[in-house]
């Protein structure tokens, strides 16, 4: 496939491995990746077996379902249950455990949860169901934020009223920022996320090596991306000169896509907001503007929604901020697997649970 | 009586519910550019390999048929810089040449 097979190329990563070793002579460093579909590339192509012990992978938030809190998905699920309600989602929200239940298991009881790939797709299930009310789920990063700003813009103009957004989007430089403060976890520097640097560009992670004195490169999605990456980010952390590159310059621009910056924020404005396990983020989320107050499920539909509660023995929120890997927690494998999560990171085909256990021995 | 038609059929519902509950349709970040080979306005159809896919264009300034596109949940989110991807692969061989 064009433009794909050149950056899979055995030789290549196995020539930039080289390197690697030669450049870190020894040295520890740890990087944390913060992309859900970074985390699943380096499990599988196995990049953590081939790097030297010292250089330490880690795992952060990059999945948008793992890093979603009990209480919105038990807010899903609540309205998931009223009749005249269609939930609309994005396919890994649908298992993901609340405290007393999952979309799938209100779906099996006959509620109307519906997977979409689309926004565009729930806002045509809006149009083609006038008497019921359709709410869509509102998850993810930068990414997929214009997106949903998108569909409610059109539902606007369209004049649809019964399509509504359950908004939980998170924005990546705030949580960055918590991360890379927190000494615990001692990061040296960011793979930052590919796709959500697409839209947003280079320029807001400066505040990483301009005041944490920490290295960022903005990597691609493929093998030889991840490891031209990691030497780029070594290097500059060994010279101690730490700044913003893009590796991934084929799709990444300084600016990011403007005019999808354009429509996420004339429909959102940053709100602090709560991410699983890490807490409440100041200005780490985004909430639908009063202008389009009508498209927001959370103003829209009161629902009784069960107390909130969290198993105790799941330790997603440690693993979210890269202070315990998944085969340190006495659930995984055993009573937490893909086919009975017990937490989101096991359910979200980003989850580093779930990438883990496809992925690796230990 | 054994009727192969109803045991095709449910078969077939059986795999639907199977892939439909599991959560077929993720929304993961795409890598994978797909060529545009049709638009009108923002609709486009984009395609890898002989799959093709519905693509909203809102987001990319002037498309043009054959551009390689990145995808996200439904919305092309930009179009590959085939200079800069000529010159990534350019250090790729040069790598892969060295001694």
């Amino acid at each position: 496939m064009k433009y794909l097979s050149e950056f899979r190329d055995i030789k290549a990563i196995q020539k930039y491995i080289e390197r690697i070793k030669i450049i870190l002579n020894g040295q520890k460093i740890s990087l944390m990746e913060v992309c859900g579909t970074h985390t699943m590339a380096i499990s599988r192509y196995g990049i953590r077996s081939i790097v030297p012990e010292n250089l330490r992978l880690i795992s952060g938030p990059g999945c948008p379902v793992c890093v979603t809190p009990n209480y919105y998905i038990d807010r899903a699920v609540a309205l998931a249950k009223e009749e005249d309600i269609i939930v609309a989602t994005f396919g890994d929200m649908l298992r993901v455990p609340g405290s007393l239940s999952s979309l799938e298991l209100v779906k099996i009881k006959g509620g109307d949860v519906r997977i979409v790939y689309s926004t565009m797709d729930a806002l045509k299930i809006a149009e083609n169901n006038p008497s019921k009310n359709v709410v869509f789920l509102g998850i993810g990063f930068e990414t997929t934020a214009p997106t949903i700003a998108a569909s409610i813009k059109e539902a606007k103009n369209k004049n649809i009223k019964n399509y509504f957004v359950l908004c939980a989007h998170k924005v990546m430089p705030p949580a960055m920022k918590a991360l890379v403060a927190n000494e615990k976890i001692g990061i040296d520097g960011f793979i930052c996320p590919g796709h959500v640097s697409t839209i947003i560009g280079s320029n807001p992670y400066k505040f990483i090596p301009e005041s944490y004195n920490k290295a960022c490169v903005i990597a691609g999605f493929e093998p030889v991306d991840i490891v031209i990456s990691i030497e780029m980010l070594i290097k500059q952390v060994i010279k101690g000169k730490p700044e913003v590159e893009i590796q991934y310059k084929r799709v990444v621009k300084p600016d990011g896509n403007t005019f999808a910056l354009k429509t996420m924020y004339e429909v959102f404005e940053p709100c602090d907001s709560e991410w699983r396990g890490i807490g409440v983020i100041e200005g780490s989320g985004l909430k639908i503007k009063k202008d389009y107050s009508d498209f927001d499920a959370e103003e829209n539909f009161e629902v009784e929604v069960e107390t909130v509660r969290e198993n105790k023995e799941c330790i997603c929120g440690l693993v979210l901020q890269g202070l315990k890997y998944p085969y340190e927690c006495k659930l995984f494998r055993k009573l937490c697997t893909p086919e009975n999560p017990v937490g989101a990171c096991m359910v979200s085909s980003e989850g580093t649970c779930a990438a883990y256990f496809k992925y690796s021995d230990m | 009586m054994f009727n192969a038609g109803i045991v095709f059929k449910e078969c077939v519902i059986y795999v639907f519910l199977l892939f439909g509950l599991k959560g077929g349709r993720k929304k993961m970040c795409l890598a994978v550019p797909m060529r545009l080979i049709k638009f009108e306005g923002v609709n486009g159809i984009a395609e890898i390999d002989g799959v093709k896919r519905n693509v909203n264009l809102s987001f990319i300034e002037n498309p043009e048929i054959g551009d390689y596109l990145i995808i996200h949940a439904g919305f092309a989110i930009q179009k590959l810089d085939e200079k800069e991807a000529m010159e990534n692969i350019r250090l790729i061989k040069e790598m892969w040449e060295m001694q």
